[in-house]
Formats: C-alpha cells, sequence, structure tokens
C-alpha cells in the first residue's frame, strides 16, 4: 500500500511538473507573439 | 456472521488487486528533466553558440528582439531534431553505454509523447522563424531539421561509414540560419561559415568514435572506427584536420574576418592538425579523447573570436 501510495504521488508529482512547464511555455509564446507584433508593427523589425 | 469477516477480507484484497491494477495501468508518466532531455542541452549550445556568431557577424543589422527570437528559434529546432533523433534511434540507445540512460531507452518515457514533442517544437520554430524574423532563415531552420532527421538520423547513420561526413551538414546549418536571419539570403559570407563547420565535424566525431568504438560496434553503428579500421580512421582524421586548415581562412579571403582573425584560426587549425597526429602516433584513447576536447575549444574560440573581430572592426568603422 505503501509502495502504491509512493507511486500515485509520483505520478502525480511529474504531471503537476508538466503542467506547471506547459504555462510556463504557453505564457511565454504569448509574450513573445506579443512582443514580436510590437517591434513589427514599429518597423524596427529591420534593426 | 462468519461471512463478514471473509467478505471484509476479500473486499480489502480486491481493492488492493484493483489499485495496484490501476497504479500498474499508469501510463509512463515522464517528467520536465526527461523533456528536456530529450533536447540535448549540450548540443544545443554550441549550435546556438554559431548561429549568434552568424547573426553577430552578418552585414547589416538587426532588432535585438527579433535577434533572440531567431536564437530561440534555431535552439528549439536544434533541440526538435534531437528529440526526433532520439526517437528512431531508441533502439540502438538502449544497446550503448554513453546513451542508455536516456529517457526512452531507460523506460522512463513512452516513444509517442517524444516524436509528437519534437514533430510540435520543430514545426513550431519553423512557423515562428518565418513569422517573426524572415522566411529564408526559416526556409534554411526547415532544411537543417529535414537533413538531420531524414538525412543523418534515418538514411545515412546505419548504413554509411560517411553518415558522419554527409551528416554533418546539418550541424553546419546555424551560422547560415544566423546570417539569413539578418540579410534575409544567403550570401557567401554565411557559406564560410557552413564550410567550416562542415570540415570540422568529421575529425570531431572520429575522435570521439574512435574511443567509444566498442560501443558503436555493439549497437551495429557503422562508424570509421568499426567498418574502416582504426588506422584507416586516423588518417581520414589528419586529412581532414589538414584540409580543415584553408577551408577555415576563408572568412579572412572574403573579407568577412580580419586578418588577425585568419592569425588565430591559422594557429587554432596548426594545434588541431597536432593533436590529429598525436591520435596517429598514439595507440592508447588519451590522444583521441584529448583531440575531441580539443575541437569543441577550437570551434569554440573561433566563434568567439569572429564575434569579438567583427565588434571591434564596427566600433573602429563607426
Amino acid at each position: 500500500m505503501t509502495e502504491m501510495a509512493k507511486k500515485m504521488s509520483e505520478f502525480e508529482r511529474k504531471r503537476r511538473g508538466r503542467n506547471i512547464a506547459l504555462a510556463v511555455v504557453i505564457f511565454g509564446l504569448a509574450a513573445l507573439f506579443y512582443v514580436m507584433s510590437i517591434v513589427h508593427m514599429s518597423g524596427g523589425a529591420k534593426g | 456472521m462468519t461471512d463478514r469477516p471473509i467478505n471484509a477480507t476479500g473486499g480489502i484484497a480486491a481493492a488492493s488487486t484493483s489499485m495496484s491494477d490501476a497504479v500498474s495501468a499508469l501510463p509512463q508518466e515522464a517528467s520536465v528533466s526527461d523533456f528536456v532531455a530529450l533536447l540535448k542541452p549540450r548540443v544545443m549550445s554550441l549550435v546556438v553558440f554559431t548561429g549568434f556568431a552568424g547573426m553577430m557577424i552578418a552585414p547589416g543589422s538587426i532588432h535585438p528582439v527579433i535577434a533572440a527570437v531567431a536564437i530561440l528559434c534555431i535552439a528549439i529546432a536544434t533541440g526538435a531534431s534531437g528529440a526526433i533523433n532520439m526517437w528512431y534511434e531508441r533502439d540502438l540507445d538502449a544497446k550503448m553505454e554513453r546513451t542508455k540512460d536516456r529517457p526512452l531507452p531507460a523506460g522512463r518515457m513512452e516513444p509517442e509523447p517524444a516524436l509528437a514533442f519534437g514533430c510540435i517544437l520543430a514545426g513550431g520554430s519553423v512557423m515562428v522563424m518565418g513569422l517573426g524574423v524572415n522566411w529564408a532563415a526559416a526556409a534554411l531552420l526547415a532544411l537543417a531539421i529535414g537533413f538531420y532527421v531524414f538525412v543523418y538520423t534515418i538514411w545515412l547513420k546505419r548504413r554509411t561509414p560517411q553518415n558522419i561526413v554527409i551528416g554533418g551538414a546539418a550541424g553546419a546549418f546555424p551560422p547560415l540560419i544566423g546570417w539569413a536571419a539578418v540579410t534575409g539570403d544567403i550570401s557567401l559570407g554565411g557559406i564560410a561559415l557552413f564550410a567550416l563547420i562542415f570540415m570540422w565535424t568529421p575529425p570531431h566525431f572520429w575522435a570521439l568514435a574512435l574511443y567509444k568504438c566498442e560501443d558503436y560496434e555493439k549497437a551495429g553503428v557503422p562508424m570509421l572506427p568499426v567498418v574502416s579500421g582504426v588506422l584507416e580512421t586516423k588518417k581520414q582524421i589528419l586529412l581532414y584536420t589538414v584540409l580543415l586548415l584553408p577551408v577555415s581562412l576563408i572568412p579572412t579571403w572574403i573579407g568577412t574576418a580580419s586578418l588577425a582573425w585568419g592569425a588565430l584560426s591559422a594557429a587554432l587549425g596548426v594545434v588541431f592538425i597536432g593533436f590529429a597526429v598525436k591520435v596517429w602516433l598514439d595507440e592508447t584513447d588519451r590522444a583521441p579523447r584529448q583531440m575531441f576536447r580539443y575541437s569543441l575549444l577550437y570551434l569554440s574560440v573561433l566563434f568567439a573570436g569572429l564575434i569579438v573581430d567583427n565588434s571591434v572592426g564596427r566600433m573602429l568603422v563607426g
């Protein structure tokens, strides 16, 4: 039973970690597209 | 009354069994670090650095945000290629000491998520490069991924000892991509950097293959030392390091780099040849190991030198 509980807890810990990483990536992408759009609209993309 | 304890015990046993079944039926849950390992972060760092150097020395300018996006795309595409490579080569990786602890052969991850992860990152990086930077750089990025996955990993690696020679082109793309991110086209300066990495790759990998020969043999990968023997490999290493020397001077000849950088390049190239000679003469693993380490230093110093050289040049001009 303890072994099973440990496995479940490990499973849940990994899943939680992945969910957090995915959330960070999605928010990061949103921020990236926002900044990229601002740069392109301001005509600064050519440096 | 007598039935109750038996039923209760049976119920607990049944619940315990079904719980055990449920736990064992849980899908293989990979951790974030396993996904990061799929990206081959150590390979990524050198690739990103050469891409950055290509961008820094290209004529023209680029907005810092767009430059960061281009570097991010090169990094992600490199990682994506690595993930697809690990998916395809999971059977080989399981047989080799060097790679058996990777997430797929170690059983920490199912193959399908690894492939999906690689494909999504590959497609995403090309799309972002196209939309955010330019489509010339995006096309080169797609070509580099395709070359690494289809030409090197799937076609050449298991078939010919020349796998590294032709497949090495995939690793030579980043400075060309960095260059194209700034200029929007492919020009001689970028091609010169491509040629430099292309010629550097065979001696770099063959030095590694010399002291990992047994590993490759066990996995059935036809690396040069496995197919043609140690002596032939040492001869080829020497040949390529000698050929690398004039190739490494092309950026100076065409005016992409200064004479000072040319002198640095020549000096590093002569030392590289010295290591190849040492490998030729040494019967042990020591010289190939030293040469492998030096090859990494060689490329890092050359590209760092290019960045410094170009920055100093721009400061003096402007």
